[in-house]
């Protein structure tokens, strides 16, 4: 396997990996901060 | 005449529906050619961009008018444009329900194969022309594809009929997660067979030069719409049991997300599998190039035959792929229950109505493979017409109104910026270009302007759009007066 076709698949899986944990814990602690605040 | 409407028990019971239904066989079979065929990485960048700029905002249109009316799409055009647009919802509508005539026959096709694998058909030794006269033995026997195409559509229909929180809510909760867990499994297999690294190297190879190509771009989006499924009125029928106070960007970046990862998971089984089992890389190619339908049931289900423990890893995949099919037919069985819903029946009556009619409408297609690629094409072009008449619909009520009032609300996760309206506004300008593409394409071939017994051409889809747009013209005066007023839902609460 080519290096750069390594870079792109660590990019494009890493990438999505991040971006879905960044969007579900967003989603997590603004529900939780909502739940205190009741 | 409406009744008050049901609810989604929580938000996760919602993202699993609404990922159920993006996530459907087009991200196995499609994804990985898509990818391949349109240099790799390039084209898995153009592919985000679609998704995040144009399938996201579409999707957020959908919620939001699905939330606001409380009404299936026939309705909710109505409501939510104006009287005069009925037709519409009637065209998104009527292009779902045709769709799941002929998708149930598909999922009626997974359910045959996770039966074969069940029974250990792909065992060591079978060959390609073992596994093609399996499945043209299976699609030239219409007793078989009716008793699965009947199978598909009855399970689902029990699924549905049982409501929203108890039905499509419950069957989403257990089946997405599954379908997950099946991917990642058969995916950890695959890459790690001797050989695989071929096939990474296949999808991720970045060509940079593609990234000028048009048809690129043209391909992405494509596949970001008929993989998302933004622009069909899915997202309308299920916003309608969405909790009043729900985050729509959230939502909608939730399933674009999910749905891209779908796919991506699909591609890290689909290309390992066919390089590292091919006799050759130019085997593999060719393999790869073949998508669809061919690909899944013939080279991949021979290739699963070569590997050990193949028949589970098969038996794994196909039952991924019948997850698959079967979370997204739920959404378009829905879309026919609730329009009629909305005019009075109960959800059993309406069930019952909608799976019968899609049992008996997808029999032709059960029967023939270009009558059923005839539908496939004719309702994929459709929809891409729906898409527009729903972001005509966003644009008419004001696309700055929408991004205001509706999404940026003060119980959002996330505020939707000015990229927001200016998306929505380029949002019909791509797929017009889609069309337009496709019409050029269409205008090309020797038989453009053939109607019938054609499985692709200018002629037949002209002609079914014809159609389409005289029944929802013609029962324009009746479903208005006939739809009574969207219900809010009553019980409203908090927690994922």
């Amino acid at each position: 396997m080519s290096t750069q076709a390594l870079i792109m698949m660590i990019v494009v899986i890493g990438g999505y990996a991040v971006g879905a944990f960044l969007l579900l814990s967003k989603v997590f602690n603004a529900q939780q901060a909502r739940g205190n605040k009741k | 005449m409406s009744q008050k409407k049901e609810q989604f028990g929580s938000r996760w019971g919602f993202v699993a529906a609404a990922l159920g239904m993006a996530i459907g066989t087009g991200n196995i079979w499609r994804f990985p050619r898509e990818a391949a065929q349109n240099g790799g990485g390039p084209f898995l960048i153009a592919w985000t961009v679609a998704m995040l700029f144009w399938a996201v905002p579409v999707l957020a249109a959908e919620l939001v008018i699905g939330r606001k009316t409380r009404l299936g799409t026939i309705g909710s055009f109505r409501d939510f444009v104006g009287k005069k647009y009925t037709w519409m919802g009637t065209w998104v509508g009527l292009v779902c329900i045709l769709i799941m005539c002929i998708y149930s026959v598909l999922t009626g096709w997974c359910m045959k194969y996770t039966t074969l694998a069940l029974m250990g058909t792909f065992k060591s030794g079978i060959t390609t022309e073992t596994t093609q006269a399996i499945w043209d033995n299976f699609t030239a026997s219409p007793a078989q594809t009716l008793l699965f195409h009947a199978l598909a559509i009855g399970l689902s229909g029990l699924i549905v009929i049982k409501g929203i929180k108890g039905g499509i809510e419950k069957a989403c909760k257990i089946m997405i997660p599954t379908l997950f867990a099946l991917l990642i499994v058969a995916a950890i297999r695959a890459i790690t067979l001797p050989g695989a690294a071929a096939g990474l190297e296949y999808l991720f190879s970045p060509k940079w030069e593609m990234l000028a190509s048009s048809r690129v771009w043209v391909e992405a989006f494509t596949q970001a719409s008929w993989s998302t499924g933004a622009g069909w009125g899915f997202m309308i029928t299920y916003a309608v049991y969405m909790r009043a106070h729900e985050d729509v960007a959230g939502n909608a970046l939730i399933i674009g997300v999910g749905d891209n990862i779908g796919a991506l998971m699909a591609g890290l089984v689909v290309l390992p599998a066919i390089f590292a089992l091919s006799p050759s890389v130019e085997a593999a190619t060719q393999t790869a190039l073949t998508g669809g339908s061919g690909l899944t049931f013939v080279y991949l289900a021979q290739l699963f035959g070569t590997m050990p423990g193949g028949n589970i890893i098969a038996l794994f995949f196909f039952a991924a792929m019948t997850l698959a099919a079967m979370s997204s037919l739920l959404p378009m069985i829905e879309v026919g229950v609730l329009n009629l819903m909305d005019m009075g029946l109960t959800r059993k009556t309406a069930t019952i109505a909608t799976i019968t009619f899609g049992f008996l409408a997808g029999i032709p297609a059960a029967f023939s493979m270009t009558f059923f690629n005839n539908q496939d094409n004719v309702t994929a072009y459709g929809l891409w017409v729906s898409g527009l008449f729903i972001m005509f619909a966003i644009i008419k009520y004001g696309v700055e109104k929408v991004r205001k009032e509706e999404i940026n609300t003060p119980w959002t996760d996330f505020d939707m910026g000015k990229w927001y309206t200016y998306c929505t506004y380029l949002a019909p300008v791509v797929t017009a270009w889609l069309l337009f593409d496709t019409v050029k394409a269409m205008l090309g071939e020797q038989n453009r302007w053939q109607i019938f017994g054609t499985d692709w051409s200018l002629g037949t889809v002209l002609f079914q759009f014809a159609l389409y747009l005289v029944f929802g013209l013609l029962t324009m005066k009746y479903f208005n007066s006939k739809i009574g007023k969207g219900v809010l839902p009553e019980i409203e609460e908090g927690g994922m």
